[in-house]
């Protein structure tokens, strides 16, 4: 894998909470418009690996880190502008988290952050931004006519969506999603999951799942984290049916029981 | 440890825990029944003594004990200039606490204090309120007792009720709120601007709502600030630290101390029927928002 066509090129990458390692040595590359997914049993570290892609865990104070993660080949643990780093590559959570006004005004959220609709009709320019981020999420034909009622009052599979739309908003080049279904039904989670494939032609996907049968679904490529460390990383088929690795190969083949 | 009892089976433990809850309901219905007794009992004396003697011309006129308009504009318009500085301080006080500070011994010192300012006697307050606005510590140029003085002073007195109601209201504010905004590139300003602060809408408004009632209610931290007085002649006036001006409250009082005759008295049942209706309606207001905003908030 050539490390300058990578999206995100990890090296070496150390993390600790206080004084316990959450992360050890983690070293692979994420290539551009695939889907990536991160397995492995719970407290492993996918959460913590995943957040230090966008730098959220810069909230957490007791996080420490070294190595290097390159984006687009800029060094983003050092010499990197956190919110434009957070604009480019977006993240949704495990459980939706829609903010408590309408719809209009969470997918409006972003772009009102970095002024993206600008000029004399950035009314307009605004509204549309607003559409065509909803369209892409597979969303505007359901709220379409109550665009300025809470985003509170849809369902659970439909906020989820809506936080894909908002993310979309801001025009990202990646997102990250950490378990964006375990919180959804079937049919919300299979809208998902569909959705992914279609967003994959213009962004890079990195998802975290403990859905062995979603990961096999929907990635390209997939990494098996434990305890920290990312014991084995390469295509999805591989990773399933011709691991490496014993332990990659226990833990797929007891998750699939 | 006594092994012989046997283990309880998990429908004898049901029915035992069944029983526990009966017996807090129980307890429950008393203490709520006893505190609404009370309620009831002050409300309704109130209303029984002196609600006979409302009529239109007791709150137009501003006779001393006939009729309590000047009290009314006081008691608003002190309410108003206490509670803009209030909010003001109040939430940036709170939004410190909540979204900067750190654990640590400064914030510990801030709760020390407010808690301590909290315990203060409002007399003492009031007194503080007298030396500070009223004389300026005998320094340069004074204001007399004054509206301003007055609200001033129950802004001190009422600071840790409208901080502490408005750190409730933020931290209510759920974190997956924050990581949202955080991770669409807001800045921590931008997060507490766009969504902390109205997202706690609906907590600010009860918590000043409550603040209010205490704020229209307060006598004694008056007395020394903004005066016994109601400036009969010319009392419709906005002046700020020359005018003094009683609020129903202290109206309340004034009317006791200076003056017990039968007038007075029937003035002051009628009084006291205004204030209380004042101060309920402002905590039913305050419940009302909270109900609809967060109605609003939640979805229809
Ligand atoms: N804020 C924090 N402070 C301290 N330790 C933390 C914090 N967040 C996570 N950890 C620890 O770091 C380790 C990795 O946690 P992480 O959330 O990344 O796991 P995960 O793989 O996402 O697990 P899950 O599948 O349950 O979501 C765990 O041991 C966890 O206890
Ligand atoms: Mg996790």
């Amino acid at each position: 894998m050539a490390t300058d066509t990578a999206k995100f090129s990890i090296k070496d990458l150390d993390l600790w909470y206080g004084e316990s390692q959450a992360l050890k040595k983690i070293t692979f590359d994420i290539q551009p418009n695939t889907i990536t997914a991160l397995i492995g049993p719970s407290g492993c570290g996918k959460s913590t690996f995943l957040r230090q892609l966008n730098r959220m865990n810069d909230l957490i104070d007791s996080v420490k880190v070294q190595g290097s993660v390159l984006y687009d080949g800029l060094d983003i643990l050092n010499d990197c502008d956190v919110i434009e780093l957070r604009q480019k590559v977006g993240m949704v959570f495990q459980k939706p988290n829609p903010f408590p006004m309408s719809i209009y005004d969470n997918v409006a959220y972003g772009p009102r952050l970095h002024g993206l609709a600008t000029g004399k009709k950035r009314h307009r320019a605004l509204d549309e931004i607003v559409e065509r981020s909803l369209v892409h999420a597979a969303l505007f034909d359901e709220v379409k006519d109550r665009m300025h009622k809470s985003a509170l009052g849809l369902s659970g599979g439909q906020q989820q969506r809506l936080c894909i739309a908002r993310v979309l908003a801001v025009e990202p080049d990646v997102l990250l999603m950490d378990e964006p279904t375990s919180a959804l039904d079937p049919i919300s989670t299979a809208k998902i999951e569909s959705l992914l494939d279609d967003l994959k032609k213009q962004y890079t996907i990195v998802i975290v799942t403990h859905n062995m049968q979603q990961a096999g679904r929907v990635s390209d490529a997939t990494g098996f984290f434990l305890t920290g460390e990312m014991v084995e990383f390469g295509k999805t088929d591989d990773i399933f049916f011709n691991p490496k690795d014993s332990r990659t190969e226990s833990y797929i083949s007891g998750r699939f029981g | 440890m006594n092994s012989k009892k046997a283990p309880k089976t998990a429908n004898q433990r049901h029915q035992r825990e069944l029983k526990r809850d009966q017996h807090h309901a129980v307890i429950h219905w008393l203490v709520t029944g006893f505190v609404l007794l009370v309620l009831l009992y002050i409300i309704g004396y109130t209303f029984a003594a002196g609600f006979k003697n409302l009529s239109l011309n007791f709150f137009i006129s501003s006779d001393f004990d006939r009729g309590i308009a000047p009290q009314l504009f006081n008691t608003f318009y002190i309410l108003i200039l206490s509670m803009i500085p209030m909010l003001l301080i109040g939430i940036s006080a709170a939004v410190y606490i909540v979204e900067y500070a750190k654990q640590g011994t400064m914030l510990k010192i801030l709760r020390f204090a407010t808690e301590t300012l909290s315990s203060v006697p409002s007399i003492i307050i009031g007194l503080l309120g007298f030396l500070l606005f009223v004389t300026n510590f005998g320094q340069g140029p004074r204001w007399e007792f004054s509206r301003l003085a007055g609200a001033l002073t129950l802004a001190i007195l009422n600071l840790p009720w409208m901080m502490r109601t408005a750190e409730d209201a933020l931290r209510a504010v759920p974190a997956s709120l924050r990581e949202a905004s955080y991770a669409l590139g807001a800045t921590k300003l931008q997060t507490i601007f766009r969504t902390v602060l109205p997202a706690a809408i609906p907590g600010l408004m009860t918590g000043a709502l409550i603040v209010s009632g205490r704020v229209i209610g307060e006598t004694a931290a008056l007395i020394y600030t903004s005066g016994v007085a109601g400036s009969s002649n010319g009392w419709f006036n906005f002046n700020l630290i020359h005018v003094p001006g009683d609020t129903l409250a202290v109206h309340i009082y004034t009317l006791f101390a200076d003056n017990p005759t039968p007038a007075a008295q029937q003035g002051q049942t009628a009084t006291a029927v205004v204030l209380i209706a004042l101060v309920l309606g402002v905590n039913l207001l305050g419940r009302f928002f909270e109900r609809r905003l967060t109605k609003r908030f939640s979805g229809e």
